[in-house]
């Protein structure tokens, strides 16, 4: 399992309170393509918002958004995580 | 059955009795399967008990060089060879109508019909024989009355009291007919008889107003006309002697004789108080022989040492009811001061045991219930010596064996378990055989043989019998059966200068001889079939309790009917003997009407809550009630999955699925579509999920042309679960799946099939398990509308391209395309496309690729240059060039891999590099052929796509044998068994003839 990174982009801005409303759509298909949740970042005006998740490659989340019909804007892309340990 | 003239002991097992019934009444070849499927449905081994039946009776049958019963690996007959069949013979005398017959025939037909068709050969829990036998007894029932009217008919002029002989017998057959007694009436005034005409048709008006609550129609009063013109004619016969009325004592007979079974007893209860390991206690014995009196010694002894006895017996008719004699024992043990987590859970057996609901925490299982039925006990059994008895064992219902097996096994404190079963019939009751043979294993049983009592023992027990009683004759007849010389005793001093009768002429004599309200009452009680309640009876009879009472009070004085010794406010036959003495006088007309009546009795009242359903369900089926019997089928199948007792839940399934098909169309489909979501339930077992499924997906599109919305959904959503199940080991299918049932539970009653097909869809491009994947779409196919939807399109095009349908690929994935263009969903338009370019470039149709290149580059643009798209239609453009020979796409593949690797796109780089990896290797670049195998099998195996895995290693294998080292190649050509290639691909497959010329050659 690698770490995947995907950049979504809101216009009109969501309610940064309510995280990602497209979450209810997403979850089980993410479990179908064999994909994790890790973290979300979203930006405060509502306007982006970054995924974070594990997942076997990055067409598996690729493909978990366009069967759940989620919007994103820029490639999904394989990561690293560092930290300061 | 008879051989040279002299009766054949037929195998007790009903079963082994049904079976040669149903080969010699058919009088044809059949399979073993459908022989199994009639006879021997349920978790064990159908074909080992047919076999061990056939066994059984080969050696009846079959004699010298004759063989009768003729058997291979698939089929089953029986062949007469000589052998004299009555109902053949009664065929070939008829052959047409009995009026058409001459007298003689008619006669001689009478001569051979002997009682009812395969009479006491009844197998409640086997539908479909019971169906079979009530249809053959139904025809030779009405050929019988048919040829007894036409015989009363033609010799009345000439021969009135033969008629009359006839008549009476037509009467007796169908007591419901006012023609039959009409008829008799007309013998009897003929003969002179006035008085008992009189009497006949007083008969006939009273069975009339208790059974059918009508008047007398034209026909009777006619006959009643002919007797008062006849009046003043003198009675040359007296009327029939009024019966001789039997007094005997209420309680219960004392115990007489057995010495050494009264010591065993004994010594039953002493090691129960010195709380030795418990062991279970089986009497065996034949019908009446004292079984049932020797536990009640056994009860007696346990409540006079301070014990208590959970007292309960199994019902042949209640086989479908589960944990019934469990039910049975509790009830009226008080449980209140149980520890709370018992009650709660026990409450699921035994409702008003607890105040709170059973636990939540966690999955209710049977496991739990069990435990807690156990540590009920071992909590009764630290206060008090606990006896828990079950009479009647081969009646046990399956789940009762378990749950009894199960406390055996775990009881440690003063608990003593006492069964008794028929010698023959055990074997006809696999559960409880299991059980049996497991504690023998154990050491945990003592098994009593029953034997016949010696003289003393018969002399005194037929002692208080209140009329002279010849005892010598007695003792000489019955052979030491206690039940037999109780009968003899009662038949009357008379009887000792007749022939002895079988024991059940003789309670059918005496039977015969009740009257008026004991007489009206007791075809109710027979029907019932179990331990009664006054107050049901005079719901069902529709008489007012007092009068059912006092006829319940004649019938005990009379030792027909008892007081239940395992519940006080309840009545029981004094014997199941007698039971089915006055089921077999009623008849099948009457039964009919007695069943539907108690059926709709039983569910107003909804008498025993935790078992009405059950009870209602087996009344309502014999009685021709199919609504009711569906709707109790399905409330005895939620009250089946509440206690998990699955497999009786099966078979009222297959109960109510028979009585739904005769129903109408909307109650059809409500009922067998609600049946259906019983046998879909975690908790079976799916017998036959092929089937199933197709049978759900016709009911779907029934419903839908019938407007039944809500059924409609159901069924999808009953696919969707039925497949869910089915792809228990794959967890990604199973998620896939789910979502799809998850989303038939939030929807409202519109049927929407688009969950499912999407569901499905994504089975098949995760390529898992493909051929469960295919009998789901299969399933699908069958839906009305679903060829317009993309999902299912898309998912029949990846199988067919998967299974190397390229035909049936090419046709499904252009549907799809065009669904997806239409639907606007572009990243879908170009899947489906990049798939028919797959189609083509297996197919080498290498320009039809090119073709659709421009087209995939221009929606991969559209989509973004983030994605897989534009590396993966560059991919394929490159693979049809190299293929056509062109060396450009070498390098064009080159940047197009490495620009899917950059995208992380490992499931399109795992077939991308595999097709490279072949033509590599055809163009003899074993290197790069090796290299691109290797990367495959990495990318493969990272997003588990077994069907590329498996082609890299294949191709892999080939290489080392291009090299000189066939070894690989010849494991994979010998380790290639049939049910591992057809979970591959047809590509991965089409390798495996290139590894075998390899290893030939290196051969």
């Amino acid at each position: 399992m690698s770490l995947f990174v995907v950049d979504e982009r809101f216009d009109p801005p969501i309610d940064a309170e309510k995280l990602n409303p497209y979450s209810d759509a997403l979850s089980p298909c993410l479990k179908t393509y064999d994909v994790r949740w890790v973290s979300s970042y979203v930006a405060r005006d509502g306007s982006q918002c970054v995924c974070i998740y594990e997942a076997p490659d990055a067409e598996s989340v690729r493909r978990a958004y366009r069967a759940a019909a989620v919007p994103f804007k820029h490639m999904v892309w394989a990561a690293t995580r560092y930290t300061h340990e | 059955m008879l051989h040279d003239g002299r009766p054949v002991e037929l195998p007790p097992s009903k079963r082994t009795r049904a079976l040669l019934a149903y080969l010699v009444a058919t009088y044809r070849s059949h399979t073993r399967q459908r022989l199994c499927e009639l006879l021997w449905q349920g978790p064990d081994d159908p074909r080992a008990a047919l076999r061990w039946s056939l066994w059984k009776l080969r050696p009846l049958l079959d004699h010298g060089r004759t063989q009768r019963l003729v058997a291979d690996r698939e089929r089953v007959s029986f062949e007469p060879h000589g052998a004299e069949i009555d109902l053949i013979g009664v065929r070939a005398l008829l052959n047409g109508a009995a009026a058409d017959a001459d007298t003689a025939s008619l006669e001689a037909v009478e001569r051979r019909c002997r009682g009812d068709f395969i009479d006491g050969v009844e197998l409640p829990e086997c539908y479909a024989f019971q169906e079979w036998r009530a249809g053959e007894c139904e025809v030779y029932r009405s050929l019988r009355l048919d040829v007894l009217g036409t015989l009363a008919t033609r010799l009345a002029p000439g021969a009135p009291e033969r008629a009359l002989a006839f008549s009476r017998r037509r009467v007796a057959i169908d007591p419901l007919s006012e023609d039959a007694h009409a008829q008799l009436i007309r013998l009897l005034v003929c003969l002179g008889r006035h008085a008992d005409a009189i009497k006949q048709y007083d008969t006939c008006r009273h069975i009339l107003e208790v059974e059918l609550h009508r008047r007398p129609s034209a026909v009777l009063e006619q006959a009643r006309t002919i007797i008062r013109a006849e009046v003043g004619v003198s009675d040359s016969r007296a009327p029939m002697p009024p019966p001789v009325e039997i007094q005997e004592p209420a309680a219960a007979r004392p115990l007489v004789g057995r010495q050494a079974e009264q010591l065993a007893l004994d010594e039953i209860v002493a090691a129960a108080r010195e709380a030795r390991a418990p062991e279970v206690t089986l009497l065996l014995g034949d019908p009446g022989i004292g079984k049932t009196r020797l536990l009640e010694a056994l009860h007696e002894r346990v409540r006079a040492a301070g014990g208590i006895a959970l007292v309960a017996r199994a019902f042949e008719a209640e086989r479908t009811r589960p944990y019934g004699p469990f039910v049975d024992a509790f009830r009226g043990i008080a449980l209140a001061k149980a520890p709370a987590g018992i009650a709660a859970e026990v409450s699921r057996l035994l409702p008003g045991s607890a105040n709170g609901p059973p636990s939540t925490d966690g999955a209710p299982d049977k496991s739990r219930l069990f435990d807690a039925m156990a540590r009920l006990l071992d909590w009764l059994a630290a206060r008090r010596l606990v006896c828990l008895s079950i009479d009647d064992l081969h009646w046990l219902d399956e789940a009762s064996v378990a749950l009894l097996h199960y406390c055996v096994r775990q009881a440690r404190g003063p608990v003593i378990f006492a069964t008794a079963a028929r010698r023959g019939e055990l074997g006809d009751n696999p559960s409880a055989l299991r059980l049996t043979r497991d504690l023998t294993r154990g050491r945990r049983l003592r098994q009593l043989a029953v034997g016949p009592l010696d003289p003393e023992a018969i002399a005194a027990l037929v002692s208080d019998v209140p009329h002279g009683t010849d005892v010598a004759w007695v003792l000489s007849e019955s052979e030491g059966h206690p039940l037999y010389a109780l009968e003899l005793a009662r038949a009357g001093p008379g009887a000792g200068a007749a022939p002895a009768e079988s024991l059940d002429e003789l309670i059918s004599d005496r039977l015969v001889r009740l009257e008026g309200r004991a007489n009206d009452v007791l075809p109710w009680m027979a029907a019932m079939g179990r331990t009664v309640h006054p107050r049901l009876l005079a719901e069902a009879t529709e008489l007012p309790v007092g009068e059912v009472l006092s006829a319940l009070a004649v019938l005990e004085r009379r030792a027909v009917v008892r007081a239940s010794p395992a519940a006080d406010d309840r009545y029981d036959f004094a014997h199941d003997l007698i039971r089915r003495a006055a089921y077999r006088r009623i008849s099948p007309p009457q039964r009919r009407l007695v069943h539907a009546r108690i059926a709709t009795a039983i569910a107003a009242h909804r008498e025993g809550p935790e078992t009405w359903a059950v009870d209602v369900a087996r009344h309502a089926d014999l009685g021709g009630d199919s609504a009711l019997c569906v709707q109790a089928c399905l409330e005895a199948c939620a009250r089946c999955l509440q206690v998990f007792a699955y497999g009786e839940a099966e078979r009222l399934v297959e109960l109510g699925q028979r009585h739904a098909a005769r129903l109408a169309d909307a109650s059809r489909i409500r009922g067998q579509m609600q049946l259906y979501a019983i046998l879909v339930h975690p908790g079976l077992k799916l017998h036959h999920p092929g089937p199933l499924g197709a049978q759900i997906a016709d009911l779907c599109t029934e419903a839908a042309d019938a407007g039944l919305t809500a059924e409609c959904s159901l069924g999808f959503k009953l696919i969707a679960q039925l497949h869910h199940h089915a792809f228990g080991d794959v967890p990604r299918a199973r998620a896939a799946i789910r979502r799809a049932v998850e989303v038939f539970d939030s929807l409202p009653a519109e049927p929407n099939l688009e969950p499912l097909t999407d569901g499905a869809y994504c089975l098949a491009y995760l390529e898992i398990d493909m051929r469960r994947t295919r009998a789901l779409f299969d399933d699908l196919a069958r839906l009305r509308g679903v060829e317009g939807l993309l999902g299912f399109q898309w998912g029949i095009g990846l199988i067919s391209l998967w299974e190397g349908e390229l035909d049936r690929a090419r046709q499904a994935l252009r549907s799809a395309n065009t669904l997806a263009m239409r639907a606007k969903k572009t990243w879908a338009e170009f899947d489906t496309l990049a798939a028919i370019a797959t189609v083509e470039l297996e197919a080498r149709e290498h320009d039809r690729v090119l073709a659709l290149s421009p087209e995939l580059e221009r929606l991969a643009d559209k989509l973004g240059e983030s994605g897989n798209e534009g590396p993966f239609a560059r991919s394929l453009a490159a693979l049809a060039r190299l293929e056509s020979g062109d060396e450009e796409g070498a390098g064009e593949l080159d940047g197009a891999i490495q620009a899917l690797e950059r995208v992380d796109s490992r499931y399109h780089l795992a077939y991308v590099l595999n097709t490279a990896a072949q033509i590599a290797f055809r163009r003899g670049m074993l290197a790069e052929a090796r290299r691109r195998s290797e990367a495959a099998k990495r990318a493969a195996d990272a997003v588990e796509r077994i069907g590329e895995s498996r082609r890299a290693e294949l191709v892999l294998a080939a290489i080392e044998a291009r090299e000189g080292r066939p070894e690989p190649a010849r494991r994979f050509v010998a380790g290639a068994r049939p049910e591992d290639l057809a979970s591959l691909p047809r590509r991965t497959r089409d390798i495996l003839p290139l590894l075998r010329e390899l290893v030939s050659g290196h051969a």
